[in-house]
């Protein structure tokens, strides 16, 4: 029995054949389930990536029986075996042959073959009896006519909107005039009821199963020789290298897994801002990872995986010397100082939408702001930029102490950090509000003045309104260096 | 053997041939190298056309009177702010030179946090040095110059680089200058005014200064364009190759314009009163 937790409840997912015997149906809570059932059951949480998974190995294996597997939602596969029948003697002993398979591998899977890809997922799903069902051409009008409306794939608005004038079979649905259908109710009903009948074409994309990119080594024995695992990498390195420039890829992620004894393995990543099947660049950024790897009492072999590839683009080669490829030059760059700094230190400026100056621009790292979108400001920083910013704006203002000519008079001095500095041209105020849209406490009016100090700096100051009527507190918050 | 005041026709051809010979030598590498036009008529003369790339540049910096009470001052530096603005200029610079290969514009890097500028003034200086730039947090030294390292020897990216490079040895300024001219990119380097004293092997200094205000009663005098100018000086402390510099003893003062560029200022600009004062 595989449960899942709805709304801090357990509630039964999918069950056995024994349990649904028992009367034990999904949705239900697991107490009352086990109260149903009596006898000793194996419960486990489910999970539907590991469910996933399963089901494509099954759709590889099912590849020895059609040239053409999909999956089909999360529990289905649909092959399309056209021509292929004959391989087996006839499609009946095909459908016989798969069936006895999967018993043999305790898998209780329902089969149909129709001549209609809609008919064999009606059939599969919704016919009531057998476990393999086959029909052919001429009883098709005959075999779907009985079975419910989401046989043939409606969404439940649909289902909904035909049972609310009476129609629940299938058979019902096609006597009623195809015009007034097509008028009545979305278009993909009429579609789904062609697709069955084969009066509409329907095909299915192949699903293409690649094993990642993994090569390894073991050496004869465990060893600690800093220089026999260096020289393994590096030569595996190279054997990877030739698999992903086979397949045309370039690596993303690859991870390196050291196999120690007598201890769990040691996994070193790494990560490249562009895909990459370069061998050297690969080690440059791997060895000085692998300097520091703890060997443990000695590792027995070292294996390679590609983890994230993608397609690598084609690129004319440089006839003339000196001419060369400035982004793939960047991407190493970035590469290297991210494999030793770390991601969040290899940033870059990004603008936002507002005009606070703390908030308005930012830095991200470069790896992780290549796959998002940029914020719609960021390709056009230009337009609407405030006429003046400092060069240098602190990330948070500082607390400073002023004197004035005269209460809201002209700046006189300016103290701050134990140094005091006479003001000699002051120029302002810009109004800046808090965004009320956005819940930032500490944020009020600021007025800010740009201010000529007596040792040549110009520096940018606000005052802050205080709440219940105190005096204005004063921030240093820039300087134009 | 009694010296002869004339020196003989063959040691004659001798001394030009040689004297032609150093010529080539210590003009070889600026020949052979590209440089960028800083926009500033007097420094580039003095420099005779500009920042060559290849080649390392330090920039000493702006100190800070107010920085935070230091009880020992061995431990704690001198506060400083590198020259931000004079940064940001010269890499716009690089970024709209149209002698460097038109289609793939240099990145820019910007190594230590210290030398980050704000956001704005990267998109206000060239909306496309906003996207090049690419800004690494080193803060130890050894990771800082390591990263210097990495950029300047990375050859085809043609970057222009901007780092913090308080506390840098002579010994690592050579590695440095010599990575720097296997890879062919332009480094700025900002140091704190303070190490002004110490060796290196840059190609050119500069010493950038705030200019003080007269010593006039504060905060009284209207805002007029005379005295709400944000203006710098610069120096050019030493340059490899060219005496020029020694010519050009005076520093020049940059100002900065409504556009947020920075404009050399001629000598005769600079000292002039304004015309309102002249007036009254």
């Amino acid at each position: 029995m595989l449960t899942l937790i709805d709304r801090e409840r357990t509630l039964v997912a999918s069950c056995c054949a024994l349990a649904l015997s028992a009367g034990v149906r999904h949705g239900m809570p697991l107490a009352e389930a086990r109260a149903l059932v009596r006898t000793a059951i194996h419960v486990e949480p489910l999970s539907p990536a590991d469910d996933r998974r399963d089901l494509q190995r099954l759709a590889r294996w099912a590849y020895r029986f059609a040239p053409i597997v999909s999956l089909d939602g999360d529990d289905g596969l649909l092959l399309d075996a056209s021509g292929c029948a004959h391989l087996y003697g006839g499609i009946d002993r095909l459908l016989h042959r798969m069936l006895h398979r999967l018993r043999r591998a305790a898998l209780h899977a329902r089969l149909a073959a129709g001549p209609t890809l809609g008919s064999a997922w009606a059939l599969a799903r919704f016919a009531p009896g057998n476990a393999s069902i086959l029909v052919q051409p001429g009883q098709l009008d005959g075999a779907l006519a009985d079975l419910p409306l989401a046989a043939l794939r409606l969404d439940p608005a649909s289902i909904d909107a035909l049972h609310a004038v009476g129609v629940e079979r299938i058979g019902q649905l096609r006597a009623l005039p195809r015009s007034s259908i097509a008028s009545r109710y979305a278009p993909h009903v009429l579609l789904r009821l062609d697709q069955a009948f084969g009066q509409a074409l329907e095909t299915i994309t192949s699903t293409v199963f690649t094993r990642p990119a993994s090569v390894e080594h073991l050496f004869d024995g465990p060893t600690d020789r800093l220089e026999s695992i260096t020289l393994a990498t590096q030569s595996l390195i190279h054997e990877l290298a030739k698999v992903l420039a086979a397949r045309q890829r370039g690596s993303l992620s690859l991870r390196i897994e050291l196999i120690r004894s007598d201890m769990e393995p040691l996994l070193i990543a790494v990560r490249t801002s562009q895909p990459c099947c370069d061998p050297l660049h690969l080690w440059k950024l791997l060895a000085p990872k692998l300097e520091h790897a703890h060997l443990g009492f000695g590792v027995q072999g070292v294996r390679l995986t590609v983890l994230r590839s993608k397609r690598t683009t084609h690129r004319q080669a440089s006839c003339w010397p000196g001419e060369q490829d400035r982004p793939a030059e960047v991407a190493r760059l970035i590469d290297t100082l991210h494999a030793r700094l770390g991601s969040e230190r290899v940033v870059r400026p990004i603008a936002f939408e507002s005009h606070l100056p703390e908030r308005a621009f930012a830095f991200a790292p470069v790896l992780e702001h290549q796959r998002a979108p940029r914020p719609p400001v960021a390709s056009q920083p230009v337009q609407g930029l405030p006429l003046d910013r400092p060069t240098l704006v602190l990330p948070s203002p500082q607390r400073i102490e002023v004197v004035l000519l005269a209460p809201d008079g002209p700046l006189v001095s300016i103290r701050s950090r134990g140094t005091t500095s006479a003001v000699r041209t002051c120029i302002g105020p810009e109004r800046l509000a808090g965004e009320w849209w956005r819940e930032m406490p500490g944020v009020g009016m600021r007025d800010y003045y740009k201010v000529y100090i007596d040792d040549g700096r110009w520096i940018w100051i606000f005052r802050e309104a205080a709440a219940d009527d105190h005096a204005p507190h004063w921030f240093l918050h820039g300087e134009w260096a | 053997m009694r010296p002869s005041d004339r020196v003989p026709e063959d040691k004659q051809a001798t001394l030009e041939r040689l004297r032609g010979a150093i010529d080539a030598q210590q003009n070889a590498g600026r020949h052979g190298r590209a440089s960028l036009a800083t926009g500033w008529p007097e420094p580039d003369a003095a420099m005779l056309g500009g920042l060559m790339f290849g080649a390392l540049h330090e920039w000493f910096g702006l100190a800070t009177d107010s920085g935070p009470a230091r009880p020992d001052p061995r431990r704690s530096p001198t506060p400083w702010t590198p020259p931000l603005g004079v940064l940001v200029h010269l890499a716009a610079c690089a970024h709209r030179s149209p002698s460097r290969e038109p289609k793939a514009p240099p990145v820019v890097l910007w190594i230590g946090r210290r030398v980050w500028p704000y956001g704005h003034t990267l998109a206000r200086a060239h909306p496309a040095l906003f996207h090049a730039s690419l800004c690494i947090d080193a803060q130890r030294p050894d990771e800082r110059f390591w990263a210097i390292d990495v950029a300047l020897r990375s050859a085809g990216t043609g970057s222009v680089i901007v780092a913090d490079s308080s506390g840098l040895p002579l010994a690592i300024s050579r590695r440095l200058q010599l990575a720097a001219e296997a890879g062919g990119a332009l480094a700025l380097l900002a140091r704190p005014p303070c190490e002004e004293a110490e060796l290196s092997v840059a190609a050119t200094r500069w010493r950038v200064r705030t200019i003080r205000a007269p010593n006039t009663a504060p905060n009284t005098a209207p805002n007029t364009a005379a005295n709400a100018a944000q203006r710098w000086s610069i120096e050019l402390v030493r340059c490899k190759g060219s005496l020029a510099h020694a010519s050009h003893a005076h520093p020049w003062t940059v100002e900065r314009t409504d556009d947020g560029r920075l404009v050399s200022l001629p000598p005769d600009l600079v000292n002039r009163s304004h015309p309102a004062a002249l007036a009254s």
